[in-house]
């Protein structure tokens, strides 16, 4: 039945693609082969309807040769249709009346006749020989697919004395099949006809030439469609039958009767079925026995001598064909994997047991031990089926779609091979589906408006597959009208999504992921096909559902491309592995850019800065985990552990022995993971961590070895998030690709000292990094001092130069300098001594100093600490007044009422000050909820200004709620947290602008723009 | 927990541990086995030995003495991994000292586990949840214990850990 199904994919992909080339011979051919063989298989197993269909079918694909006219090919379509519904339902197919579609099928046989010739016989008939024989038939009409067979023998000994013949198909001129040109069957054509046989296999099986040779011989001029064996009822277990064993059974043949009955010493029974058997089995019994089955392999081969419009070299193709599509049932396949697993153990386990001395054994040893390799390579790569097999099933979906429609639509198929494991495959199959049915219904134009439009009637539509970046691209591209953005935005309006002060704003992508939201559809009508506002929010949350993307493109009158990017998440994935005190675990290649080793002597060494160690790799410092300490420390590491850490590895200047760092990436970020030891890559079966287990963070899987054992499969960012390990204060890298674990950082402050009287706080989120310096590198240029740090001359701040604070007596021979973000140029605080790093969530006093440079203090670690403002800070230093800043809202008169919420006081006060300096009027909140009541108080603000993360009710809530109350003031979100998937959160829940924390300069520059936007659109 | 009011005899399988007779329902087990190549899971508890591959599929192997709150001792000779089938649990075993026969107890012969040494308060609190009876043999005692709790066990301590 699987079978039958994959031949009929065949047909349909052959008549499709004779649509396009009418004269493919290839694809005549194949689609030949493949009905004839569902027509033998029915044949055997007694399936009348399906063997009388494929027949009509054969017949008309024979005799109608080019079947260039779509009227056939679209009669033949419909019968493949039908022929489907017999094979999904073969007992019940007796009941279907198929007169119809016969009548049909035999009504557009056309006007081309098949004729085989005995040229052998003619040479001799003829006056004139053989070429005028020749000369005479062309004169009848126009010759296809003619070819020449000839008996097997050796062609080196002269020309073969048994018959040539001569098949093909003419099309004669009259054209008309009331002349089914009489001509072709005067000279000697003989057509293929069945006939039924009888044999009786005893005899066979006595006498010369064998069974086995007479069957061979039978297949060679005849195809077998039928066959079965009876003999009288007898044990089967205790002996071989001694009466007749009658094989009865049905050829195609061009031979006679009489010939095949002389030839094969068949019985001349007329009825092929006699009624001497009243024993025997069915005739339909579809068990073939023993005898039948050195039959049934040939039967398959057959049609190459018995088409008449097959040629003998397009045998292989199509065998090759055949073997590439072969079905497993995927539990099969998992338990195949399992035993290959096994498999690798045992040879493992002989390995170790056969010692080296033992010579040849151990050459056997060594073949199980590639064959086992490859067979497990083989059996990994089984899981993993090509798009075609999905891509396939499109063109005619198209088709029908399109004349449906009345359209003309050409599907390109593209990156077919490209490959995929199989469960992601089958869930992209009905979101796929319903993309390219938009793309025929809605995308493309009807043949005229296209011609308007100066384009060619034939509408186009793309659908590539390719691999990038570890993803699965796919791709659906049409040249149709494209999506039109105002429709878009007037469909969105009259449902109320969103305002027309938002739709404006909206970049076409924003705007075209509309058309996902459940009930959104552009299209003028309703259509059977689709466009019933149903399907793209689903195609959305099915892709989401495989964890990948959906973008939309369009050009209005230039048609539209949708991008589908899709993870490979694979139950095989490519892995480094790697050891750790003696054990092995999986590092996934797809985190890996590259490992570095140390060698012992070479000056290149993980060096430490700040909290963190770091390497230089290439003038860029990476921070450096260590996975054994990682492993050995089940606690998240706090302050004291990596201090300790730092500790341990403080004297590793000269390395004992090799050291390997990973340089892994994780979203957009560096750092090195240091190993033991690198063992290869490997890929290697995911098996899911056991479930018990899933709360141990720092592994998401297992896989089982060559030699047997378990290892581990390191999750990276598991690993980063145990490790806090902090980019920000060890790594110069912009802040703009910060992540989520940053944020945590986000909320901490640097405490340091540099006076003998003062404790300092500044918050990380505005450090770059920490460098140490000694005091003789200071250079003092016109009364400056400036430190060469990467090459770049950085300005030294002396806090007591800028605010009133103590200086050291004197400097220490080895110093800090925070080198913090955000500024104009660069410069350097001076630093005597780090402190520590302390949470941010205190409140802040007012100065009594009143000290523009310090926010305000708070009460440290029992000691009064000063909260720094950098922006202010470096200005004094640079020598730039915030008067020289002209202010962006001077073109308008009235002061601008802001609505700040933040619930870090420091952040409050600090962007408050930012904003005042401007000339607002700030009014703060100290989470959502605050900011509603607020908002509710009757405050009309012109900018609201929102931290994300904040207790009680979080910036996401906070601005879906104030969308919901129909409040239509700008919303800027300000946070820590980073990344395009937060942008894009942000502009989800109603926020008009994103900006990180805390760039002072961007920040003033956003509001600024923000507002004047705001009066712009009053 | 009672013992369940079963009329027809209960089949244990028994080891020992620490010397002491333990059971389980035959009917949760799986497997014994003398697999012992653990792959140590880092920052799991310390019930947990690691995973064990066991034809292919692997395996939680969990420590029978931590569970129990004795000692740990190095596998010996003698250790066996008593697999479980997935009713008691997902893919998972416990490491005995030793694994002795089957026992059938009537259910006459079993009796719901009451607190009769005095322990700490929480090794008391584990015992009664991984106990579920006690069999009276006719010249010992046999434990019987609750596999399907073993797991739970395991994931408290390490959501407490974390």
């Amino acid at each position: 039945m699987i079978e039958a199904r994959e031949h009929l994919a065949v047909v349909e992909d052959s008549l499709l693609a004779l649509e396009k080339r009418p004269d493919s011979q290839d694809r005549i051919d194949r689609c030949f082969r493949s009905i004839h063989s569902i027509k033998g298989d029915a044949g055997f197993l007694g399936l009348q309807p399906i063997h009388e269909l494929a027949h009509a079918m054969e017949s008309l694909l024979d005799q109608t040769n080019p079947p260039a006219a779509s009227s056939t090919i679209e009669t033949l379509l419909a019968a493949r249709d039908r022929l489907a519904v017999l094979v999904d339902n073969p007992h019940r197919a007796q009941a279907v009346d198929l007169s119809e579609i016969l009548q049909r099928l035999n009504s557009a046989a056309g006007e081309t006749t098949s004729f085989e010739i005995d040229l052998s016989e003619q040479t001799g008939t003829q006056p004139g020989g053989l070429l005028s024989f020749l000369q005479q038939f062309l004169a009848q009409g126009r010759i296809r697919e003619g070819a020449i067979q000839i008996a097997p023998c050796d062609l080196r000994k002269g020309v073969p004395r048994g018959p040539v013949i001569w098949t093909g198909l003419i099309q004669t001129n009259t054209g008309s099949k009331d002349h089914p040109s009489p001509d072709v069957t005067l000279m000697g054509s003989k057509r293929v006809h069945t006939e039924k046989l009888l044999a009786d296999l005893s005899v066979w099986s006595r006498s010369e030439p064998n069974l086995v040779s007479r069957f061979r011989d039978l297949v060679d001029v005849a195809c077998v469609t039928a066959g079965a064996i009876s003999f009288p009822s007898v044990d089967l277990r205790i002996a071989i039958p001694v009466g007749p064993v009658l094989w009865s059974g049905e050829c195609e043949t061009r031979l006679s009767r009489a010939e095949l009955v002389h030839r094969f010493g068949f019985l001349a029974d007329q009825n092929g079925s006699p009624a001497v058997l009243p024993l025997s089995p069915s005739v339909m019994d579809p068990k073939p026995t023993p005898a039948v089955t050195t039959v049934t392999p040939h039967r398959r081969q057959a049609p190459a001598v018995v088409a008449p419009s097959a040629t003998a070299n397009s045998v292989p193709p199509v065998e090759n064909e055949k073997s590439t599509t072969l079905r497993i049932q995927v539990e099969l396949l998992d338990r195949m994997m399992t035993l290959v697993g096994e498999l690798t153990l045992v040879r493992n386990q002989s390995l170790l047991a056969f010692a080296e001395e033992d010579g040849s054994r151990r050459a056997i040893i060594q073949r199980l031990n590639s064959v086992t390799s490859e067979l497990q390579d083989v059996t990994l790569r089984a899981r993993m089926q090509p798009v075609g097999n999905l891509f396939n099933k499109f063109p005619r979906m198209v088709r029908d779609l399109a004349r449906q429609l009345g359209k003309q639509v050409e599907l390109d198929l593209q990156g077919r091979e490209v490959e995929l494991d199989k469960t992601i495959l089958e869930q992209l199959s009905d979101p796929l589906m319903h993309l390219i049915r938009n793309s025929v219904d809605h995308g493309l134009e009807m043949p005229d408006e296209r011609r308007a439009s100066g384009k060619s009637e034939m509408g186009r539509i793309v659908l590539s597959a390719a691999h990038e970046d570890g993803q699965v691209h796919i791709q659906i591209r049409d040249d149709g009208r494209g999506i039109d953005s105002e429709a878009v935005k007037a469909k969105a309006l009259s449902l109320g999504l969103k305002s027309a002060a938002d739709l404006d704003r909206m970049s076409p992508r924003e705007l075209f992921s509309l058309i996902l939201l459940p009930g959104f559809s552009t299209a003028k009508k309703v259509t059977e096909v689709s466009g019933r506002g149903v399907g793209m929010d689903v195609v959305k949350t099915n892709i989401d559902q495989l964890e990948g993307t959906l973008t939309i493109d369009s050009a209005v009158g230039h048609g539209c491309s949708i991008a589908l990017r899709l993870p490979l998440t694979l139950a095989i994935i490519p892995c480094l592995i790697v050891a750790v005190d003696g054990e092995n675990f999986a590092v996934p290649q797809r985190d890996l850019e590259e490992v570095v080793s140390l060698h012992p002597g070479s000056s290149e060494r993980i060096e430490q800065a700040f909290n963190t160690e770091v390497y230089r790799l290439r003038d860029r410092l990476l921070p450096i985990v260590r996975f054994t300490e990682v492993l050995k420390r089940k606690e998240p590491f706090t302050v004291e552990a990596k201090a300790e850490i730092m500790t341990a590895h403080a004297d590793d200047h000269a390395l004992a022995r090799i050291e390997y760092i990973l340089v892994l990436r994780l979203a957009g970020r560096r750092f090195g993971l240091v190993v033991d030891q690198v063992k290869g890559t490997q890929e290697i079966v995911v098996k899911p961590m056991h479930p018990s287990m899933k709360r141990v963070g720092i592994f998401n899987g297992a896989t089982i070895m060559g030699d047997g054992r378990v290892a581990l499969i390191a999750d990276i960012q598991g690993i980063v998030e145990h490790a806090k390990l902090s980019f920000e204060s060890a790594l110069d890298l912009p802040a703009k690709t910060a992540s989520v674990r940053d944020a945590a950082q986000a909320h901490r402050v640097l405490l340091f000292e540099y006076g003998p009287d003062e404790r300092f706080a500044l918050p990380l989120i505005q450090i770059r990094r920490i460098e140490m310096i000694s005091h003789g590198d200071i250079e003092r240029v016109g009364g400056h001092e400036y430190i060469t740090i990467d090459g770049v001359s950085t300005r030294i701040l002396r806090l007591n130069n800028v605010i009133n604070v103590s200086a050291p007596e004197a400097d220490l021979p080895q110093m800090s300098l925070i080198l913090p973000k955000f500024v104009q140029q660069p410069i350097g605080i001076l630093v005597s001594r780090i402190v520590d790093t302390e949470s941010l969530a205190l409140d802040l006093q007012h100065h009594p100093d009143d000290e523009t440079g310090i926010l305000g203090s708070a009460i440290v670690r029992d000691r009064l600490t000063l909260f720094l403002e950098m922006h202010h800070l470096s200005n004094q230093l640079l020598g730039i007044t915030s008067v020289e800043n002209t202010p962006v809202h001077s073109h308008s008169q009235r002061t601008k009422k802001l609505l700040l919420v933040d619930d870090t006081a420091f952040f409050r006060e600090v962007v408050k000050r930012y904003l005042a300096a401007e000339g607002h009027e700030v009014v703060t909140a100290i989470h959502g909820q605050d900011g509603l009541s607020q908002l509710s108080h009757g405050h009309d603000f012109d900018l609201i200004v929102s931290d994300i993360e904040m207790p009680v009710m979080d910036g996401w809530e906070f601005a879906r709620e104030v969308r919901r109350r129909g409040i239509q003031t700008p919303m800027l979100a300000l946070t820590s947290l980073s990344g395009i998937e937060y942008e894009v959160k942000a502009k989800d829940c109603g926020y008009d602008s994103y900006e990180v924390k805390l760039d002072h300069d961007r920040l003033v520059r956003k509001v600024g723009n923000l507002l004047a936007a705001q009066e712009v659109s009053r | 927990m009672k013992a369940s009011p079963l009329e027809n005899p209960r089949l244990f399988c028994s080891f020992r541990v620490e010397g002491k007779l333990y059971g389980v329902d035959i009917l949760d087990v799986k497997e014994v086995t003398t697999e012992m190549m653990y792959t140590r899971i880092a920052h799991a508890p310390d019930e947990v030995l690691g995973l064990v591959n066991i034809r292919g599929h692997i395996h939680l192997a969990l420590d029978l003495r931590r569970l129990l709150g004795l000692p740990p001792i190095p596998v010996t000779g003698e250790s066996r991994l008593v697999l479980f089938k997935p009713i008691a649990g997902h893919s998972f075993g416990v490491v005995v000292d030793s694994i002795s026969e089957i026992h059938t107890i009537a259910p006459d012969r079993l009796e719901t586990f009451s607190l009769a040494e005095p322990a700490s308060l929480a090794t008391q609190l584990r015992q009664v949840d991984l106990i579920s009876a006690i069999g009276k043999l006719a010249d010992e005692l046999l434990v019987v214990l609750n596999p399907r709790r073993f797991l739970t066990i395991v994931e408290q301590n390490l959501t407490r850990s974390t």
